[in-house]
């Protein structure tokens, strides 16, 4: 691959940012965004100057005040994330079409074809921060490499407000004496793995026998050995590039644990409701379901089910979910959390049955679709859910910004 | 901290070019000048829009106000009280 240079952008503590931009009351103290504060609920982005106080993402609300007694609880709003987000990207592909979101807060640039008109890499990265800071008043790291293994690596090195630049020549230098697990696709799993075999930064992981780490890890092995060498040709896919999906899913936090299979019942409708809404939006079926429940003590349990069916309807999706279900003591275990996912799927199949009954369902699944488009999610729904919950505070991992954004290139 | 109001108020602004401008409005029969708009986002409720925005008047109060688009009618949802 020629020689690249490619930008992986971060927002530093970015909702907790949004919420300090939005209200400036706020700038400068310790903010720590959360779900609803009222009810059982972790530390979704603390501000950075809540993080100087040891706060970290995922603690539990009480831990988090503990070690921060003037902290701010904010309430996560993502509507006004996702509207910043789109800001943001629709400033990046002024720059290069090829922005390839990573999360709603990250994103890789290819700016290879662009130096001529905007600069050095350097230039660029300049003009995206100074930019950033004057439309939207947040920071963000920047890491600058020849791929985007070393870009990440770079804008994780320094945060907040960073910019770092792996020059490739540089690159054994910078990787020689660095944990393994700083690398991106490099998990807590393998770190432990690898670790037992005495390597721990990735210039053992470099010099480690590629033969035996294809041994163990089959062709994951000869990925490990390439990125330990800071080798990555993996593209940057342009920002109107939808993935296929591997799977589609939910997950809830019960507002408080049951031990009551019935209630667990009702929230397995509404998940299996949500998930096959998702599917249909996506022109997508498919045949296996995957349930997942945690129990109180966080220990979590799942089972997943292959049918001889492509499904897309919940109703179908939730009678095998509940087979699932009905293999564990709800009563005894209890219930704390409660996901289902599809996977194993097809794209693009709508095939009229042959039975009328099976027709007419579809037509009514089809104009349930239309008008829960039209006027919000569970505007119409099964009975059993109509005293349901809703869950509109999520943003799903798999977000993307929304299609009207996508102009200026063709 | 934020004290939830969510009473209606009266709001002068600017409708043009599919973009809202609020520039003052008129809460507890005291008229607050908007000098800064510091943050802009919608939520679909039902078929229409709701436009929140988050304000700063000329004395520094910070207030969230929103637009519903369906019954053309202004909201003041919150206000931040030091302490
Ligand atoms: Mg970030």
């Amino acid at each position: 691959m020629q020689n690249r240079t490619i930008l992986h952008l971060d927002m530093n503590a970015f909702f907790a940012a949004v919420e300090q931009r939005t209200n400036p009351h706020l700038k400068g103290k310790p903010v720590l965004v959360c779900g609803n504060p009222k009810g059982r609920t972790v530390i979704i982005s603390p501000s950075y100057e809540a993080r100087a106080f040891g706060v970290k993402t995922g603690m539990n609300l009480w831990e988090a005040k503990k070690l921060c007694k003037n902290s701010i609880l904010v309430e996560c709003n993502p509507a006004n994330y996702v509207e910043v987000a789109n800001h943001l990207q629709k400033l990046f592909i002024q720059f290069t079409p090829l922005v390839e979101i990573f999360s709603i807060d990250e994103c890789f640039l290819d700016v290879s074809g662009c130096q001529r008109l905007f600069g050095s890499g350097r230039d660029i990265a300049l003009k995206i921060k100074k930019r950033v800071r004057e439309e939207l008043d947040i920071t963000c790291s920047v890491g600058i490499g020849p791929n985007k293994l070393l870009a990440k690596l770079g804008s994780h090195l320094k945060k907040p407000d960073g910019l770092v630049i792996i020059e490739p020549e540089k690159i054994q230098q910078v990787l020689e004496n660095l944990p393994i697990q700083e690398l991106c696709g490099i998990g807590p799993r393998i770190t432990e793995k690898l670790n037992k075999l005495g390597v721990y930064t990735c210039g053992q992981l470099a010099r480690y026998p590629v033969e035996i780490l294809q041994r163990m890890y089959g062709i994951v092995g000869l990925h490990l050995h390439d990125i330990a060498w800071g080798v990555d040709d993996s593209p940057v896919m342009p920002y109107d590039y939808v993935e296929p999906a591997k799977s589609v899913g939910h997950s809830f936090t019960l507002p408080k644990d049951t031990f009551d299979r019935e209630v667990a019942k009702k929230y397995l409708l509404q998940l299996s409701e949500q998930v096959a809404r998702r599917l249909r939006k996506g022109n997508y079926k498919g045949k296996t379901v995957h349930l997942i429940i945690r129990i109180p003590d966080f220990t979590t349990l799942g089972q997943q089910v292959t049918i001889r069916k492509f499904l897309d309807e919940g109703v179908e999706i939730y009678h095998t979910a509940v087979k699932i279900l009905d293999k564990f003591n709800v009563e005894a275990i209890g219930v704390r959390l409660l996901g289902v996912s599809v996977s194993n799927l097809i794209c693009g199949s709508s095939q009229l049955s042959l039975m009328p009954e099976e027709n007419r369902r579809q037509c009514l699944i089809y104009a349930m679709d239309k008008i829960n488009d039209k006027y919000g999610e569970f505007s119409v729904t099964w009975g059993r859910l109509v005293s349901g919950f809703k869950q509109n505070n999520i943003i799903s991992p798999a977000w993307r910004p929304h299609k009207n954004i996508r102009f200026g290139y063709n | 901290m934020y004290q939830a109001l969510g009473e209606s108020i009266e709001v002068l602004a600017v409708f043009q070019k599919g973009k809202i401008r609020p520039l003052s409005f008129k809460w507890k029969s005291r008229v607050y000048k908007i000098s800064r708009v510091t943050s802009h986002w919608s939520a679909p409720v039902g078929k229409y829009k709701w436009h929140h925005f988050g304000i700063v008047d000329k004395d520094d109060n910070f207030f969230e106000i929103c637009y519903d688009e369906e019954r053309c009618s202004w909201n003041i949802k919150q206000t931040w009280k030091e302490g």
